[in-house]
Parts: C-alpha cells; structure tokens; sequence
C-alpha cells in the first residue's frame, strides 16, 4: 500500500529535526515501524535512562491512533510491565491534527509526571500513592539496571 | 515515489513569517496546502475531505476537541483561494527568496516586484532609503505585531540588501529616455499599463526596457503584474472596470461607470478587457488609452507581452476547471454564479440491504459487485470525495471522482488481498504451531508410558521417542532428553520456510512411529537385543 504523504512528511521532519531527547528512526522494510528512543526527562526518576521503544502507524493513520509500546523495562504507574502506555491521545483522547512528534513529547511527559490516579500497573500505582519516594527509588533503581545505554 | 514533499520548513529561517503562512494555509489533518477549506464552528480549518473523513469517526474538532457536526461546516472560499494561489506560487517564490538569500554573485531576481516599489531616475543611496522608508515600514510593520522581536532586524537588511542589488541590476535598462515606473496598486486588475508615444530616440530602449521587465515578471510573483507605464507626470492610466472588466483610462472611471455599466450598456470606446489591452504592443496601448478601441485594437500585439501574459495566466487558469478567468476574478465572482451542487446525503446502511444498496450504488454509476461491507465502504468513500468536491472552488468532474474511486477499489482490494494473505499465513503458522504441540505431547505421552512401562518390561520399546536415547537406560531424565530433543527439532522445524516440508515430515514421522510401534509389539519379548534405528533427525 502506498505510504501516504503526511507519514513520509513526518518522518523527514522526525530525522531532520528531531525533538530534543527523542529519536525516532524507521524501519527500512517498513516505514509504518519506527524504532523509538525516549530520554528520561531531567529531574524525574528516569533521568539518565535511555528507553526504547516501538511506534507502528496502522493503516487509517492519521484518522486512528498510533500503536506504541516501550520496549525498555520501566516502573511507572501508567507503564505495565508489557510496556503498554495508559495516554487518553493513544486512545480515546486521539485526534489526526496530532503527530508521532507530539505523541512522543506527550509520552515524554508522562514520564516527568506520573499519574497514580489513572494506573494501568495498579501494584506500581499503589507503591507510589503510598510511599512516594520509596516508589521513585525504585523506579531509579530500576531506570540504572535496564535504561542505561 | 512521489517527490512533490512540501513542509513549512522549507523557507528559510530568516524568512519566518513565510513559514507561519505557510503552516496556517495548511490542513492540520493531511498537512497539505487547505484543499476546499472549510472552517467549523470553533473557526478551526481543514480539507472538506480530510474533515468529512473524521466526521464520519469522530464528531469533534481536531484541533480543539470541541464537539461539532458535518452540517456546522462551511466553506471558507478567500482562505483556499489564498492557499491555492500560495500553492502555486510557492515555488517561484521559495527560489526568488533562496536566491535572495545567496551571496551577491549574481545579479538577484527581485522579491519586491511583487510587492511594491518604485525604480527612478535615483541613486542607490536614496532608493535605499526609500525602500526601506516604505517596505520596511509600511510590510513589516504589519509583520511585526506577530513575529518576534529579533526577526526584524534582518527581514529589514534582506530588503533593503537586495532592493540594492536589484536597482544597480537593472539600471542599464532603466537608464532610457522611458523610464518605466513600476508601481504598486495592490493587485493586478488595478496595474495601468501605460507607454509614452515613443519618440525617434525612444523606441528601441522601449523595447529593452519591455524585455528585461518581461523577464524579472517570469521570475517573481505572478500576483502582480506591474507594466512600464511613462514617467511619474504622465497623467492617463488605465485601469480595469470594476463593473465590466474593461479596460478604462483612469480618469474616466466615474463617467464610465455613470455613462455605462450602471445603466447596463457596454461602452462603445473603452470595450477591451484590460488583460487583452495589457498584451499590445506600447504604441497600440497608448492609442487605446487614447482613443478607445476603434482605432487600436488592429494594432498587433507585442509578442514579449504575450509571452508574459502566458507565462502569468497559466497556472492560475490550468487549475480552474470551469472558470476561465484567472482564478482571482473566479474567487470573487466565482461563488454567485455558478449554482452549489447539491450534496449527496449520507445513508442509514443498517436499514438498507444488499439490492437497496446496490441499486444506490447503481444511480451513483459505480460498480456493484462485492459484499454488502465493500459496497458500504465503496459508497461511503463515495460520497465524502463528492461531498469534497462539492466544497471545492476548483472542483473536479464526475469523471476524474470516478477516477480516483477506481484507484480507490484497487487500493482496497490490494489491501484487502495483502491482509487476507497476512490472515492466511498467521493461521498456517497457529496450526503449524498447535500440530507442534500436538506432536510434542505424543512424544511426551509416548515416553510417559515408556516410563510407567519400564518396571513391568525392562527396556523394550523405549526406540519410539524416535530420539536415539539408549533404550536400556530410559529414565526420567531420558524423557526429558527426549521432550527438549522434540522441542528443539520442532523449533528448527518453525524456521522451516516451507510449510508442506513441515507437513510431509510430520506425515513422515507419524507413519514412522505408528511402524516403530508395531514392530515393538512384535518385537516386544527380545526388543533390548535389538533396538530400533532413531529416524535419521538432520533430513530436514
């Protein structure tokens, strides 16, 4: 099927221009697949960490969401341990004016703000609702022994 | 591959402004130049198509999420007009304005051409400051209020560097006894294309002078079209009726349009349309200015104006499939006259079946065939390029739609074949995957009962496992051996590229054990005296 121009748009934009901490890179016998590197955000419990993950444009792109996912092993209240992502713009909250740039700046901040009232990995959820800061030492625990490049 | 990939960031940094006009005249969905805008209720803009194709998922707004419906849509002609004729002009305009940029080498195609300015008899020093007096101030000023602070400095350098460049540029022709003016009035029906009756001396620099105009002209934007009119003194010019279009000496406007258009008569003097009176040769336009039609119009026009009309009206009216005017005058008397086509309404397809559906399809003249999901899809796909297309000042015709929903059907099935074969070979793999199993388990069952068989019959038919353990010693972690040996040989097997490879030796295998089984029965009392040849595992 014939890659539509706004995909081939967006990746050129994503690899001349690419956001700060973020690359993202597509597969060469797939440009719908994209490899996707995420640095944890300065000040958070993922500072330092380098996270992979995987983007993939479904067919009806932009009309329906991209499907991400983080490959990197990560502790955070909205990440479940298969690295699937709980984001209202990944799912309900979409729309076709958002790109893979502001999908990835959005899950870059979910990494600077995690939000325990809206789990999806309800043991990390519980951890950090009730002992904050052991949670976030964990999660940098966690961010030196799988998110260091 | 298509290489036509525009993006915002084409233009030059230096040149932001062009890049936020460039981005607003833009489709937030498809990202392309606004083709038939349409603007919604929260004032948000988009592709009629792309927006339909959202509205029939979703019923908000893209941009801002508030909730809105297709019949809140309305057509927003002057925003596609602009991103049409910024569409076509981009790219003249992104070379005039990287070339602007390049080092002075050589002489510069103009930007102001398009704009605004004046060449006269001045030094560069004082154009200087006369362009920037008036580009600076008057253009940018009106930039100002929405670029940033720093930007300013240099949009000021860049029009005043090469309003330089261009004036010393082009001096050698404007150092004639006719000096042409070029002059802004905004826009191109407005342009007075004037020319002193040449004198003795005159008339071969007129034609320089006529040359090298034509030529900045190809080269800057086609939204202006400034022509050598005489020296500032000269006091007739001709300007285009607002009423009939024709062309009219300046002066004689009021009269004109008293005498004439306002009582609905045609003027028997001034009856040329001004862009066929802007395509005669100076002298036939100095006698039409003069005279009227009468005496002028047999006067044969300037083939270098010829040239230039072409080179100005051709884009415009290669788009425009009903309107023959350049698509300015479309865009102002485009919307009245032509009568709005009627939409398609969108249908209930739950209530309708497959003949109603078909027939629907029929009156539409598409075809017919398939499934009730494929004609649903068929005329949904339909009726958004129509409903589209209705919206569009530029429209297409019923043919080009049906057109493009033949490459749509092909598209659909090659998607849908490309899918089915993804389906197809997903299930292969599952079965594949599950008689694996299947075959692991037998296996395993197989040596289970080896194992609870061995107190009663030591050693005997343990050769079944086809796994090649020494029978005598089968154990417990025989059994294992056997069940990794199995795993790994089935893994191998999943590499395997062909799937009936995988299936004949499966078939193999089992007559094998089935054989093997047998002869243990028969060969039961003496088996450990001879045990059975493992199958030979690497014939793969």
């Amino acid at each position: 099927m014939a890659l539509p121009k706004r995909i081939i748009k967006e990746t050129e934009r994503l690899l001349a221009d690419p956001a700060p901490g973020i690359s993202a890179i597509p597969h060469e016998d797939n440009l719908r697949y994209f490899d996707v590197i995420i640095e944890g955000p300065n000040q958070s419990p993922f500072e330092g960490g380098v996270f992979k993950l995987e983007l993939f444009l479904p067919e009806d792109y932009p009309m329906a969401p991209p499907k991400v996912r983080f490959m990197t092993k990560i502790y955070h209240p909205n990440i479940d341990k298969l690295g699937r992502i709980c984001l209202d713009i990944l799912k309900d909250k979409w729309s076709p004016a958002l790109q893979i740039r502001t999908v990835l700046l959005s899950i870059q901040a979910l990494l600077s703000s995690p939000n325990p009232d809206d789990p999806l990995a309800n043991d990390v959820a519980q951890h950090w609702k009730e002992n904050e800061n052991n949670a976030i030492q964990t999660a940098q625990e966690w961010t030196r022994k799988y998110a260091t490049a | 591959m298509d290489f036509d990939i525009t993006d915002p960031s084409d233009w030059p940094k230096e040149f932001g402004p062009l890049r936020e006009i460039d981005s607003h005249l833009r489709c937030p969905i498809c990202k392309e130049y606004l083709r038939a805008a349409m603007m919604l209720q929260c004032h948000h803009n988009f592709c009629s198509e792309c927006i339909r194709r959202h509205l029939d998922k979703e019923s908000t707004c893209p941009a801002c999420r508030v909730s809105t419906s297709t019949s809140q849509l309305r057509r927003n002609v002057s925003l596609e007009e602009i991103a049409n004729n910024f569409g076509d002009v981009r790219q003249l305009l992104l070379k005039t304005v990287r070339e602007s940029l390049e080092p002075k080498s050589a002489p510069a195609q103009t930007l102001e051409c398009a704009e605004s300015m004046d060449i006269d008899d001045f030094t560069p020093q004082q154009k200087r400051r006369r362009i920037s007096a008036r580009v600076g101030k008057a253009l940018l000023s009106a930039q100002r209020g929405r670029t940033h602070e720093s930007d300013d400095n240099d949009h000021d350098d860049d029009f005043t560097m090469h309003s330089q460049e261009s004036s010393s540029g082009r001096k050698y022709s404007t150092r004639s006894s006719t000096r042409p003016v070029l002059r802004s009035r905004g826009g191109r029906s407005e342009t007075t294309p004037t020319e002193q009756v040449p004198n003795p001396q005159s008339a071969s620099s007129s034609q320089t002078s006529s040359y090298s105009l034509s030529e900045e002209h190809t080269s800057a934007s086609e939204q202006a079209s400034p022509t050598p009119a005489k020296e500032s003194t000269f006091k007739h010019t001709l300007v285009a009726c607002p009423v009939c279009t024709m062309a009219i000496p300046e002066a004689n406007t009021n009269s004109h349009l008293d005498k004439y258009c306002f009582s609905g008569k045609q003027d028997p003097i001034y009856n040329v349309a001004l862009s066929v009176v802007e395509t005669y040769s100076p002298q036939a336009i100095a006698t039409y200015e003069k005279d009227g039609s009468s005496k002028s119009v047999s006067l044969p026009a300037s083939p270098q104006r010829n040239t230039l009309r072409s080179a100005f009206s051709s884009s415009p009216v290669r788009f425009n499939g009903f309107a023959q005017q350049p698509s300015k005058l479309g865009a102002q008397s485009g919307a009245a006259p032509i009568p709005e086509p009627k939409r398609l309404p969108k249908l209930t397809y739950s209530v309708l079946n497959d003949k109603q559906l078909r027939k629907k399809l029929q009156e539409l003249g598409l075809p017919t065939h398939g499934d009730k999901q494929l004609m649903q899809r068929r005329h949904a796909e339909y009726l958004t390029l129509y409903n589209a297309n209705c919206d569009s000042t530029r429209p297409q015709t019923i043919a080009q739609l049906h057109k493009a929903m033949d490459n749509w059907e092909r598209t659909y099935m090659r998607d849908l074949n490309a899918k089915d074969a993804q389906r197809r070979a997903q299930e292969e793999q599952q079965q594949k995957y599950a008689q694996e199993l299947a075959q692991q388990k037998q296996q395993e069952d197989a040596a289970s009962t080896d194992v609870t068989n061995l107190p009663s019959s030591q050693s005997s038919n343990s050769g079944t496992t086809g796994t090649g353990f020494v029978p005598n010693q089968a154990n417990n972690n025989d059994v294992n051996v056997a069940i990794a040996s199995q795993a790994a040989q089935a893994h191998k097997l999943k590499n395997a590229d062909n799937y009936n490879d995988l299936i004949a030796d499966i078939r193999r295998r089992q007559q094998r054990e089935k054989d093997a089984k047998a002869k243990a029965a028969l060969e039961a009392n003496d088996a450990a005296s001879a045990p059975i040849q493992p199958p030979p595992q690497e014939e793969l």
